[in-house]
């Protein structure tokens, strides 16, 4: 149906897909895989009109295409379904799915609009109607509406890039079942993601590549998550998880909170952190993690019994005393809240220690310190942050933090959008911390993370800590039956 | 109570309203706050900077801004101005000032929306451009000389004619008139809200002000859409220009629409809706244009020491929007 | 990306100050690329005088540009170094720019007095012959002044007015932007009407020298102020835009409107004995052609020695009231004011 042929892509010098080739038939789910920077998203944004090719052809049927816009791309029947959430926020459910290819003339014809719009958000299991507003909506409801929007255009191919990223478990759930009915009706799916089991669970067959050039194309069946992640880097893979060496439980207590509150989203959360431990704080979306850690460092208002340090009571009202009392906070939005990409790698991880680094050859130094001690892959650290792949600029968003020295380092999904090389080696830098008589706290929606990562975990449910895990009691079952809230006995509360 | 949690800007101008009756009633005695005299006067006076206003929304919705208008109607008022002086008889003139203040308004609205999108230069920068190029030209073109109107009738008519209000009389006893301007200003607002809020048109202008690249991925040319809120605001500032120079009988190079982009944009933002783009309502705007019309009115009437009242006003419009916020805060 | 928008905003910048430096430069071509008549100084070389004016943004100063280009042209023997400002600190600048351009006298109708005498000050220690016209230094730096009396004008004006209605009657007050000339103005007329105490000023509103001000701000006062019957503006721009008020809400009889400046226009009506204007002050913008005039007669011949051993001298230019009777004789119909 799709014949992609000798796809090239070059940025000035630097070829991002190189003679990339794929023919892709109706009712197939192929899977794309591979690092940061292996030339998935270019791919894909060659194919959706985004890029327009350096080199190569696509053919639709037959026929040789050429997209100058998305819009193009679209009237050929690709759909793609963006990472980067592309919603209007002032603009309703309905209008933002028929945005572009609204209905009616001159006129936007409303009912017809919303009834068609309610059909949609049905399929994709929304609960909640078209005339919600977007900017009202959570994260993943905002990711329904993308869907459904990439549905409605009644494609040929939809693309979906890490759709599950900002999903639950439940709504991930849906969404398979989703694609699963896509194929049904013919529909071919090619599905990016850096989550290797849901590629193992959903595709058909699978494309590799690194740095800009397939490695190769493979049936899903017989491939495990061991095989995927070193076709992905090119060497094997033996664990992602560094050994838990240290027992922190017998550890003096480093941090004590006592019934912290930040209506509406957190309720009485109270916690204890011995030195050196690695604390997970697991749940689902909207249980009021973030919420918890942003009111914890007096991002956000809230009322606390009492907070000690070291046995000490504190009193943090804004970041500034948090950062005093040695706690620092890594936002799981990299983009929006943890680092200025415009900037410079040197500005960005001497912002937070800038009294301290008054003049440039200090900021050198303190940059070229930590670049070589986080093992950051730079080419110039006057290069803005864009330069880098995800990975990389996590590390410089760890760094930014760590050039305060704090004794409590929060972090919040520390590898949400890198890649398997990478995360391997910031699980390592974390264990390294740790080690070094550091307390972390780690909040993830990645099971495996929390459960080959932590000595401990707290599970989140609607503001509350729900219940409290040991490493051994530490499995996938036990971390959802207290997200979700399912008693001993099965039922769900 | 939610239609007053949604309409802030008309909270604060009722409140404004009701206080003026108030101290009018209790402290002056003049009658002047509900004069039906002095109320038409507040709209007519402010229907100009209205009409802009309503342009100015469009941009700014669309995550644009316009600084150029004040130089720009300057300009415009020349240009009509000098086609309205050709020798020729009257309904002739008269349209040939309409037709070139408001096409080379369209035209020039054109053109500030193409530098700033196909040129890729920022709005503020390009209109800055504009804002001082404008003024320069009218000058240059009258050697900053006041044009006078040669029309006699049908020109002064546009903005000095209008309907008579029932029941009211002027001093000499002629019944008092609403201003064609007021109902331009009306029927441009009408016209504009139905676009923002029922047309293709205005979906695709909120979605490129909201997420200019989320627009682009959803199809949209958005800078087509760009473009033409500019090319509006450009016919809206023609508009207001042919109508100060037929309510003048004349155009003054230096000092027509001096300051109207500060009073066009300060009317948007006090209507409550967002110099981000993407979100706002023209209904607000207009409110907002009643809001400084009231100030400034209240502020003559009240007679406070002319060198004081720049601080009142600056006052007062903190207060408006700070009103909004509180409305805003507690929804 | 940020270089390229570096790029940008340079381009503009240059192409911005083309506009504006040929608006200005066209003047100043215009006035000193005459023939190169030999040169009157002693000293062998062309004299080099700079003429520093407020841009024309209303009506009088419009007319200032006019006289004083009118009059530079009238003298191709100079080398005429001209700049118009559209603020004191505009002003501050050009004359800056004059004495690096080593100008040997300068006239000069200063925006405002306090923020330019000590640059004044300072171009006058390097040796330039200052001719100052209208609003004076707060020092005495000015080697010539030509006064301009703004207390004259006020007084002058509200005399009139007094006279006019007997001794009694209601005022209204249209004031320009606040500034030392209209400060002046509004105080000499108050002067007047508190030594008459059958005169009432009812109210007093700013209008800028703006005629579209003028007109709103009187539409606000007619409606608050139902007994009128004179309007005293600090200028005749603004006295035609509360004409239009007037017109406009039907309070056209029985009231009169003085202004000031010697409008034609409004001259004109004077001549003609039109009701709404019995009389105007004048204030002619042409003072600044004598000043340039001063300027030209009194450096032609002299050395640089003598210009500095010259004693500071005073000159008022004097405020006349214009009625029907001598309105003729301050009619000119060819000035653009």
């Amino acid at each position: 149906m799709i014949l992609v042929t000798g796809l090239t892509k070059a940025f000035g010098s630097n070829v991002a897909l190189d003679a990339f080739d794929i023919s892709i038939q109706p009712g197939e789910i192929i899977g794309v895989i591979g690092e940061n920077g292996a030339g998935k998203s270019t791919f894909m944004k060659l194919l959706s009109g985004v890029h327009q090719p350096s080199g190569g052809a696509i053919q639709i049927e037959g026929s040789s295409k050429s997209f100058a816009t998305p819009r193009e791309a679209q009237a050929e029947g690709i759909a793609m379904v963006h990472q980067e959430l592309n919603l209007i926020p002032t603009l309703n459910a309905a209008d933002n799915i028929f945005l572009g290819r609204e209905k009616g003339g001159l006129t936007v014809n409303r009912k017809e609009t919303i009834a068609e719009a309610a059909e949609l958000l049905r399929l994709v299991g929304a609960n909640f109607g078209p005339e919600a507003l977007c900017g009202d909506l959570s994260v993943a409801q905002q990711q329904l509406v993308e869907i459904a929007k990439a549905i409605s255009q009644k494609p040929k191919l939809i693309i979906f890039d890490e759709p599950t990223a900002v999903l639950g478990e439940q709504e991930s759930v849906e969404l398979f079942t989703l694609i699963r009915g896509l194929k049904e009706q013919g529909v071919a799916v090619l599905y990016v993601s850096h989550r290797l089991p849901e590629i193992l669970s959903l595709t058909d067959r699978l494309v590799v590549l690194r740095d800009g050039v397939k490695v190769g194309e493979y049936p899903t069946a017989g491939q495990t998550e061991g095989s995927l992640a070193d076709l992905m880097v090119g060497r094997p893979l033996a664990d992602i998880f560094p050994q838990r060496t240290t027992d922190p439980a017998t550890a003096p207590i480093e941090l004590q909170v006592n019934q912290l509150t930040s209506l509406p989203l957190v309720q009485d959360v109270s916690l204890t952190l011995h030195k050196g431990e690695i604390l997970g704080i697991a749940g689902l979306i909207g249980s009021g993690r973030t919420e918890f850690a942003e009111a914890l460092v007096g991002l956000r208002k809230s009322s606390v019994n009492s907070v000690a340090i070291d046995g000490t009571s504190v009193k943090i009202s804004g970041l500034q005393d948090a950062l005093k009392n040695g706690i620092a906070y890594i936002s799981e939005d990299r983009k929006g809240k943890g680092l200025i990409t415009s900037m410079s790698i040197r500005d960005n991880i001497c912002l937070a220690a800038l009294r301290q680094l008054s003049n440039k050859p200090k900021q050198q130094e303190t940059t070229a310190n930590w670049i070589q001690n986080l093992s950051i892959k730079v080419a110039d650290a006057e290069l803005p942050m864009t330069s880098l792949s995800g990975g990389n600029q996590q590390k410089c968003a760890i760094a930014k933090w760590l050039a305060l020295n704090p004794k409590i380092l929060i972090l919040d999904e520390p590898t949400r959008g890198v890649d398997v090389g990478a995360k391997a080696e910031i699980y390592a830098l974390i264990a390294k911390f740790a080690q070094e008589g550091m307390s972390c706290i780690v909040i993830s929606s990645e099971m495996p993370e929390i459960i080959g990562l932590c000595h401990r975990a707290l599970v989140f449910r609607d503001g509350n800590v729900e219940g409290e895990l040991q490493q051994n009691e530490l499995t996938e079952a036990n971390i959802m039956r207290l997200a979700a809230g399912i008693k001993e006995g099965g039922k769900a509360a | 109570m939610k239609f007053l949690k949604n309409n802030q800007a008309l909270v604060a101008l009722a409140a404004m309203y009701i206080l003026y009756v108030l101290i009018d009633v209790i402290w002056w005695k003049k009658g002047v706050a509900t004069d039906p005299q002095n109320l038409r006067n507040i709209l007519s006076q402010n229907s100009y900077t209205g009409i802009i206003a309503v342009g100015m929304t469009l941009v700014i919705i669309g995550g644009g801004i316009d600084l150029s208008v004040g130089s720009l109607m300057g300009l415009l008022g020349v240009l009509s101005i000098l086609a309205l002086n050709k020798p020729a008889d009257d309904p002739t003139k008269t349209i040939a000032a309409i037709v070139v203040g408001v096409g080379a308004g369209a035209l020039i609205g054109f053109a500030n929306g193409v530098i700033i999108t196909w040129g890729k230069i920022a709005p503020f920068v390009a209109t800055l451009a504009g804002l001082v190029g404008f003024r320069s030209l009218a000058l240059a073109l009258t050697d900053a000389r006041s044009l006078t109107s040669s029309s006699k009738d049908l020109f002064p008519g546009l903005a000095q004619g209008g309907i008579p209000i029932p029941g009211a009389v002027d001093a000499a006893g002629r019944p008092l008139l609403a201003h064609w301007p007021i109902f331009i200003f009306i029927a441009i607002a009408a016209v504009s809200s139905w676009i923002l809020n029922r047309s293709v048109y205005g979906r695709r202008l909120i979605a490129v002000g909201a997420n200019e690249t989320a627009a682009i991925y959803s199809g949209i040319r958005s800078n087509q859409i760009r473009v033409i809120s500019y090319t509006i605001l450009g016919i809206c500032t023609g508009i207001a220009a042919v109508l100060q120079g037929s309510r003048l009988t004349g155009a003054d190079p230096a000092s027509l629409g001096q300051i109207v982009e500060l009073d066009a944009i300060a009317a948007v933002v006090i209507g409550g809706t967002s110099l981000n783009g993407g979100k706002g309502q023209i209904w607000s705007t207009v409110v907002g244009v009643l809001i400084l019309g009231l100030i400034s009115n209240i502020l003559v009437i009240s007679s406070i020491n002319p060198n004081w009242q720049g601080c009142v006003k600056g006052v007062i419009i903190l207060l408006a929007v700070l009103i909004q916020r509180g409305q805003k805060s507690t929804s | 990306m940020k270089s390229r928008n570096l790029l940008k905003f340079g381009l503009i910048a240059a192409a911005a100050l083309m506009v504006f430096g040929c608006g200005s430069g066209e003047a100043s071509s215009s006035a000193s690329s005459s023939t190169p008549t030999t040169a009157p100084t002693t000293e062998g070389k062309k004299l080099k005088i700079g003429v520093s004016i407020p841009s024309a943004d209303h009506g009088w100063t419009g007319g200032v540009k006019y006289w004083a280009e009118q009059e530079m042209k009238k003298h191709p023997e100079i080398e005429w170094v001209y700049q118009t400002a559209d603020n004191p600190a505009k002003q501050n600048e050009s004359l800056d720019a004059m004495l690096a351009q080593k100008i040997d006298g300068l006239v000069i109708l200063a925006h405002a007095s306090e923020p330019l005498t000590p640059k004044a000050k300072e171009l006058h220690d390097a040796g330039v012959f200052i001719i100052n016209v209208d609003r004076g230094f707060t020092e005495p730096v000015a080697d010539i002044f030509l006064a301009g009396d703004n207390k004259a004008f006020g007084r002058i004006s509200a005399e009139f007015i007094a006279k006019q209605l007997g001794g009694k009657g209601n005022v209204l007050i249209l004031e320009g932007v606040a500034c030392n000339v209209n400060t002046d103005r509004v105080e000499g007329a108050k002067e007047i009407w508190a030594k008459n105490p059958g005169i009432k000023v009812l109210d007093s509103q700013q209008a800028d020298w703006n005629q579209q001000k003028a007109f709103e701000k009187m539409q606000t006062m007619l409606v608050k102020h139902k007994e009128v019957n004179a309007i005293w503006a600090a200028d005749d721009d603004m006295a035609l835009g509360a004409e239009k008020a007037l017109k406009e809400a039907g309070r056209d009889k029985n009231i009169f409107i003085l202004g000031g400046a010697g409008m034609k226009d409004i001259v004109k009506r004077v001549m003609d004995g039109d009701p709404m204007f019995p009389g105007d002050v004048t204030y002619p913008p042409s003072m600044i052609a004598q000043g340039i005039e001063l300027a030209v007669k009194t450096m032609t011949g002299k050395t640089k020695a003598e210009l500095k051993a010259w004693k500071p001298t005073n000159e008022v230019v004097k405020i006349e009231l214009i009625e029907k009777a001598n309105a003729k004789d301050f009619y000119f119909p060819d000035s653009i004011y």
